[in-house]
């Protein structure tokens, strides 16, 4: 069985779906691998290290590959060049592409969504997610470090005092903790809020102060893990909070999500305002619709000194090790999902049949399927 | 009430709360030693069964007497060498190559003494003339007086695991003086059975202190329980008999009690021995209305001994109420299930021991009821504070599948739940002081009590001491990817300590302690088989497989998984509840002291 590697066409996408190291064990399942020319360039893997590890390199794939690992969800076009009933295993934003989904199922494409991996204990080491929102996390506060005009840690020497950045991050998930280990690792004094009042001792275990908003907030985690919508009068309260602690800070990273939504509003105009010049503002929600009022996707928003940005694929600016992260999860899937070389679905078990959403011409998803 | 009774009682009254006092500063880690040691003391019924079984006073006795002979001997034997077994791996290294040399010579030391022994007791004959000035009762008695110190000061060496085998040593010694003083006891006419019995005896008892593996432990226990009642039993019978019409109602009272603890102590401990080894099911026996049959046959076994105790000569009472005692040892044990056993096996050291004092009384021998009531009293303080450990009353326990059959559901990760063992931070200090190699588990419990500065340290302190020491990461430890590696580098532990999943779990089984400060699901063994368990299929750390495994952690609450961690329950698993910071500051205190 050969698996095939595109290049990732979408604009910006550095990541690729498979990194060399990781070549020998799919040849140990006994796949063949096929990359395109030049698919892991942008992560700084050039094609000779991938023909060291066995791997065969061409210049198309998906008319030959059985199973295609990919990033980004494959175009129509792609879609179109694939062999009829093949594999596909990526990000394939099930719930907003609803095009590419059906497009898949024309195709008769036995494909795998990543995003929809079930939160099992034996799963994690497939979890694409938490993967790629650790890097996020991570390097929203790089960002946010070599954006703001002053240090994160403290300071003290002949030439004065430089006092320590105070970083605020709100939503306490996996990027969110990760940002607060960042943070802390550079030194800056870090405050983090969540809905979820279970996550206070795990933003305390990482050095960091919880927020408290003093709110009730009943049955704020869903069964998922992920915070559930509020409503539009805890909200308001929330946000008479959110001005003080925002309006005290030099960093704000939010990250905000709520599955198959708008993510909350949570920094408003008036918030911005009240923060001081130089401030800066990470908003890892931005593909969303942005936790704040004035991000705008990928681009730099300046409002009276204080820095917006809206990254939307941060993982993207990392991606070496990006790469090797999200190539491990879905090595990890595709061996599980093979037996002997081949394709073997047993699909009772919940480890094969969560992320699958299209087989053999159906959308066979019923979450998937409802919403399109 | 004769001068010697009441002295008697007095002895025994002093003796029990002496026990409490010893016992009670005895660490949880020594528990078990403690159990086959007062075990293995317990074996001082093998003064009066040597002169019961040499005494010639009939073919009963001395059949019944050279029973008690080996029984007894069998748990001296294997008591004491079971013992030793266990306080050896409390060894320093430092100690462990002197002690080989004092190993050599004990030997021989004890060979000599046995052939100096056979040799005067085969020329007794021709010696008796020579020795007819000295008064050897005399003698023996003094040197009971001795044995008796020496057995205190033994239990004393418990305290602390760094004099528990000198201890140890001095209550073998007592032994040996108080069995050895005996064989010149008056009474005794006739050595062949006694030899025999002592010779069997043992063979038996070394063959099961030396060959037995260290989890069939509580076995042993139950099963040398059982042959110490038995002894008590057969020479109370024996007893009986011999007097016969010249029985006084003193005299009848303890045969009484001899025959009834021993009888039920016989029993109920070999049904704890055979459930433990598997040949009975481990489940409780329950039937409706066990209660009331239970309380109704120890009401007619009272009633049977009242009645005797008023009519001494009412003989065929008399096996009635031994045999009720049999029956209802096995009754009082059917329902207590497997994973409950220890504090039972406990419960029954305590009646075997007062099994032996009430046999003290009946021959006389205050020997036998100061240790008597020193075993009793030991038993049943541990049965109490084991039955602390689980959080459950000891009602509950002995009781507690009356009434209502819990039954488990399919493969709940609750499992057969059982002990876990405690262990107080200072006494860590004399483990660590015999460790080489320590392999530590940090998790979210670290990271919650921002133990991380305290573990670097403590690693440090044990590098400097030439100790292997490595960290284990599991890929999910802590709340987040790269949880503890945030913490690590924050108390600047170097990246080449850190060792991942694959990376270390080849590693654990040469490891010779496993630390794991508030890691609990990713050292969770029920992962690699429990189908049922949410933790099915994750790939775990194989903490189980170190020689040690001590765990520092809050309470027994379950983790993020809300499930019970089997490892817990594993008799190589310590332990240490407290908050993480804390438990390793005092390590550190306590081992740089």
């Amino acid at each position: 069985m050969l698996v095939g590697v595109p290049k990732e066409t979408v604009p910006g996408e550095c990541r690729v779906a498979l990194v060399p190291a990781l070549v020998p064990r799919l040849r140990q399942a006994g796949l063949d691998v096929l990359l395109q020319s030049g698919a892991g360039a942008a992560a700084a893997l050039p094609d000779s290290a991938y023909l060291e590890k066995g791997a065969r390199v061409g210049p198309e794939v998906f008319a030959e590959a059985d199973v295609v690992l990919k990033v980004r969800p494959p175009a129509t076009d792609e879609i179109a060049r694939m062999k009829e009933g093949a594999a596909l295993i990526g990000f394939l934003q099930p719930y907003a592409n609803g095009a590419g989904i059906r497009a898949l199922a024309a195709r008769k494409v036995t494909a795998f969504s990543m995003e929809l991996m079930p939160r099992l204990a034996r799963a994690q080491s497939m979890d694409a997610l938490s993967a790629m929102s650790t890097v996020a996390g991570y390097k929203a506060v790089l960002l946010a470090a070599g954006r703001v005009p002053r240090f994160f840690p403290l300071l003290m020497t002949a030439a004065g005092t430089m006092t320590p950045a105070r970083v605020f991050i709100v939503g306490a998930g996996v990027a969110g903790l990760e940002a607060i280990g960042t943070a802390r690792r550079l030194g800056a004094l870090v405050e983090a809020y969540d809905t979820r009042p279970a996550v206070k001792e795990q933003v305390e275990s990482l050095g960091a102060r919880f927020v408290e908003l003093a709110l009730e907030t009943a049955d704020a985690e869903e069964k998922s893990g992920y915070a559930k919508a509020q409503s539009e009068e805890f909200y308001r309260k929330q946000q008479q909070m959110m001005l003080r602690a925002v309006a005290a800070a030099d960093v704000v990273i939010t990250t905000a999500l709520i599955p198959g939504q708008r993510a909350p509003l949570l920094i408003t105009e008036e918030m911005v305002r009240a923060m001081r010049p130089g401030s800066v503002v990470v908003d890892l929600a931005a593909e969303q619709g942005g936790n704040c009022a004035l991000t705008q996707p990928d681009r730099e928003v300046v409002s009276d000194g204080v820095v917006i940005l809206g990254p939307t694929n941060l993982p993207g600016t990392m991606p070496l090790h990006a790469s090797e992260m999200y190539a491990t999860t879905v090595t990890n899937l595709l061996a599980h999902l093979v037996k002997d070389g081949r394709l073997d679905l047993d699909l009772s078990d919940e480890l094969t049949r969560g992320p699958l959403v299209t087989h053999q011409g159906e959308i066979v998803h019923e979450a998937v399927k409802a919403t399109l | 009430m004769t001068i010697e009774l009441e002295i008697g009682l007095y002895i025994f009254m002093l003796a029990g709360f002496l026990g409490y006092h010893l016992i009670s500063r005895v660490p949880p880690l020594l528990h078990t030693p403690l159990m086959s040691a007062t075990n293995a003391m317990s074996g001082i019924s093998l003064v009066g069964s040597l002169v019961v079984a040499g005494a010639a006073y009939s073919p009963l006795s001395t059949a019944f007497g050279f029973v008690a002979v080996t029984c007894s001997t069998t748990n001296v034997v294997g008591g004491f060498l079971i013992t030793d077994r266990m306080l050896r791996m409390f060894r320093r290294d430092q100690d462990r190559l002197a002690k080989r040399e004092l190993g050599r010579g004990a030997w021989l030391a004890a060979a000599g003494l046995l052939a100096g022994v056979l040799a005067l007791l085969r020329w007794r004959e021709e010696l008796r003339p020579l020795l007819r000035g000295a008064d050897l009762t005399q003698a023996l008695r003094f040197s009971y007086i001795l044995s008796a110190a020496l057995f205190i000061l033994g239990l004393k060496g418990l305290s602390s695991p760094r004099h528990a085998r000198q201890g140890m040593f001095l209550a073998e010694l007592g032994m040996a003086m108080a069995v050895i003083g005996t064989l010149f006891h008056p009474d005794i006419v006739a050595y062949r059975w006694i030899i025999v019995g002592l010779i069997l005896g043992s063979v038996v008892g070394a063959s099961m202190g030396l060959w037995i593996p260290m989890t069939a432990v509580p076995q042993r226990t139950a099963l040398s329980h059982s042959l110490g009642a038995l002894a008590a039993t057969l020479i109370g019978i024996s007893e009986y008999i011999r007097h016969g019409d010249a029985l006084g109602q003193v005299l009848m009272t303890t045969i009484g009690l001899e025959v009834v603890i021993g009888g039920l102590t016989f029993t109920g401990s070999l049904m704890a021995a055979a459930k433990l080894q598997g040949l009975l099911p481990g489940a409780p026996v329950t039937y409706p209305g066990q209660n009331a049959t239970n309380f109704a046959l120890l009401a007619v076994m009272v009633g049977s001994l009242v009645c005797l105790i008023v009519t001494p000569s009412a003989g065929s009472v008399f096996p009635l109420m031994v045999g009720l005692a049999l029956l209802f040892g096995f009754l009082l044990v059917i329902p207590i299930g497997a994973a409950d056993m220890p504090v039972v096996i406990s419960l029954l050291n305590s009646y075997a021991g007062l099994a032996d004092a009430a046999m003290g009384f009946v021959l006389m021998n205050k020997i036998q009821i100061i240790t008597g009531s020193l075993d009793g009293t030991s038993g049943f303080l541990l049965s109490l504070l084991m039955c602390r450990a689980m959080n459950r009353s000891a009602v509950n326990v002995l009781f507690g599948a009356f009434g209502k059959i819990e039954k488990e559901a399919e493969g709940t990760a609750a499992g057969a739940k059982g002990t876990v063992r405690r262990i107080a931070p200072e006494e860590m200090g004399v483990l660590l002081d015999s460790v080489r190699s320590v392999i530590i588990v940090p998790g979210y419990g670290l990271a919650v009590a921002q133990a991380q500065h305290g573990v670097a340290e403590l690693a440090k302190v044990l590098i400097k001491r030439g100790i292997d020491v490595k960290y284990a990461i599991h890929p999910v430890a802590g709340r987040m990817p790269g949880h503890m590696n945030v913490l690590l580098a924050e108390a600047n532990v170097p990246y080449d300590q850190l060792y991942q999943m694959d990376q270390i779990n080849p590693y654990f089984a040469e490891a010779d302690m496993a630390l794991i400060v508030g890691a609990n699901d990713v050292t969770n063994p029920a992962a690699r088989h429990n189908r049922a368990s949410p933790l099915y299929g994750m790939p775990i750390l194989e903490v189980d497989r170190a020689k040690s495994v001590v765990v520092l952690k809050r309470s027994l609450r379950p983790g993020f998984s809300g499930v019970d961690n089997e490892l817990y329950y594993n008799p190589k698993c310590m332990m240490l509840f407290g908050d993480a910071k804390d438990t390793v500051n005092t390590l550190i205190v306590a081992l740089k002291s």
